[in-house]
């Protein structure tokens, strides 16, 4: 199967697809030209501007979009708009999901321990639980519209812990509430690893990450720290995608 | 051995003679030598199908933005200057545009080479910055330009010229030496400090030259002046032995021309 890289308007998508087709010596097309071919592996950055639905009717694709840790550094502003100050982050690059490999999960320590992000023990006075709402865009995108209000009632049903719910656009920000965090809960936010690795243990109500952390186990406090080796080593900077390293990991994910 | 180019351009020299520079490289170069090109706002999409080997980044530097934040909006820091004399018995001021002073016009440089280091591949062993208006002649590959590559004690090849600055259309940096990215980020703290201001002349050869200078006298440290018989002329950059692949385009007239004329083979600095 013919992988493809396809590429939308934006600059961010632009770089890089423009990285991952020329390292890896892919076709480079631009989506307006993508049509459904069970013959060809879709891939493109994010959910916008025409590669989501690309995705919805790929059999298989390469999915990226910014890394688990230590992704480029951006600035989400309250008219909804992101900046981007730099690229040089980590990107999570994803065979078939949009979140989490489901057929490759390595546990090597090797490129977490490399990002140098300390691992703090199970935060014993948390507070509440944070549940972090999922962008606009993805709620839109995974077609869950009521997912507040689900969440809600499923955290209610396995803990009657004080609930706060934080979304990108809070006045107050995460990392200052995930230090007096029982719990935190999400969708499938990348924040989730932060909280792990902050001593808060993270649950998911995506599918493709509940089996790392499932909101029926709450009270359990359960830090997963394999889920962060796991993603440690499906993310990857831009200087990267040139490397051994990263065809080695194309080869894992069978790309 | 393992090497990369990068430059930098926006939409406007794109036009006049970086597309053309794109399209050379991309004939000439062997697949394996990248070229990273640093954009300066928007570029055109047809640039990102020019070469399987080009790779178009937009300028993303935070030290460049705070650069333009602190000193971006002062006129003199932008070339003008500003003349007090006295003229048959007139006190007069005369306003006027020095590019030696264009600190700003000349800053995309450093800052594109800065920005760069994040983005090439980590096992190069070479990086070389080149202006974009160069004519690449015929094939090259790594083997052909390592003769200009520094040796591996010294940090950076350059074109140095007989009592002037260094042309710094091409400067080859050695990145195994330690030292490399420390000369690559004093440069850069010229700039965002404002230190740059307190120099003789404010465009990035110049600074280049003076940071140099400090690595070697005070710091002991190597660089290799690639200019041979160059030296003395005036257009050095095509009497080193580089104009057998490349030819740069010095100058507004030469880029009218498309080429360098013959005269440059010959003229020395004075």
């Amino acid at each position: 199967m013919q992988t493809v890289a396809y590429y939308t308007d934006h600059y961010v998508n632009q770089l890089v697809t423009q990285f991952f087709s020329k390292s890896q010596n892919l076709d480079y097309k631009k989506i307006s030209e993508y049509k459904k071919n069970d013959n060809i592996k879709f891939c493109s950055y994010g959910i916008l501007r025409g590669t989501g639905d690309a995705i919805n009717s790929s059999v298989e694709y390469i999915y990226i979009d910014h890394g688990f840790f230590k992704s480029s550094n951006r600035n989400f502003n309250k008219d909804k708009r992101t900046s981007i100050n730099e690229l040089t982050g980590y990107f999570r690059v994803i065979k078939n999901d949009l979140y989490f490999n489901k057929n490759y999960t390595s546990s090597d320590k090797t490129r977490f321990n490399n990002l140098r992000i300390p691992l703090k023990d199970l935060n014993q006075n948390g507070e509440f639980i944070l549940m972090s709402e999922p962008s606009e865009h993805v709620l839109n995108y995974l077609k869950i519209p009521t997912w507040k209000e689900e969440t809600l009632s499923l955290i209610q049903k396995y803990s009657d812990k004080k609930i706060v719910i934080h979304n990108k656009f809070s006045e107050l920000s995460l990392d200052d509430l995930i230090q007096k965090a029982f719990a935190f809960v999400s969708c499938q936010s990348t924040a989730a690893f932060k909280s792990i690795a902050e001593g808060v243990p993270a649950y998911f109500t995506h599918e493709s990450l509940s089996k790392f952390g499932s909101v029926k186990n709450i009270e359990d406090r359960y830090l997963n720290h394999d889920l962060l080796f796991a993603a440690a080593n499906s993310q990857w900077q831009l200087k990267e995608f040139f490397s051994d390293e990263f065809k080695s990991y194309l080869d894992n994910i069978n790309c | 051995m393992k090497l990369a180019f990068v430059s930098t351009m926006n939409r406007k020299l794109y036009d006049y003679y970086g597309k053309t520079f794109l399209e050379e490289f991309a004939k000439f170069s062997s697949k394996e030598i990248k070229l990273f090109i640093i954009f300066e706002g928007e570029y055109p999409e047809e640039a990102l199908h020019l070469g399987d080997n080009i790779f178009i980044i937009p300028l993303l530097s935070p030290e460049h933005q705070l650069f333009m934040k602190k000193f971006g909006h002062l006129e003199e820091a932008k070339g003008l200057r500003i003349q007090v004399f006295e003229e048959k018995g007139q006190r007069k001021i005369k306003f006027d545009q020095d590019l030696r002073f264009d600190a700003v016009r000349f800053s995309f440089k450093p800052f594109a080479i800065h920005q760069s280091l994040n983005y090439i591949p980590e096992d190069l062993d070479y990086l070389i910055w080149t202006d974009a208006d160069l004519r690449c002649k015929k094939n090259f590959s790594p083997k052909d330009l390592i003769k200009f590559m520094p040796e591996e004690n010294q940090i950076m090849s350059y074109l140095g010229r007989k009592d002037a600055y260094s042309e710094c259309g091409f400067l080859g940096f050695n990145l195994k030496n330690i030292n490399t990215k420390k000369f690559i980020n004093r440069v850069i703290d010229v700039y965002h400090t404002g230190e740059i201001f307190s120099y003789a002349q404010w465009h990035d050869s110049f600074i280049w030259d003076v940071i140099r200078l400090v690595f070697e006298n005070k710091l002991n440290l190597h660089f290799k002046d690639i200019s041979g018989n160059g030296f003395e002329k005036a257009h050095v950059y095509i009497n080193t032995g580089l104009n057998e692949y490349f030819d740069h385009l010095k100058g507004p007239q030469r880029k009218e021309a498309g080429t360098s004329f013959e005269e440059d083979y010959s003229k020395l600095v004075y």
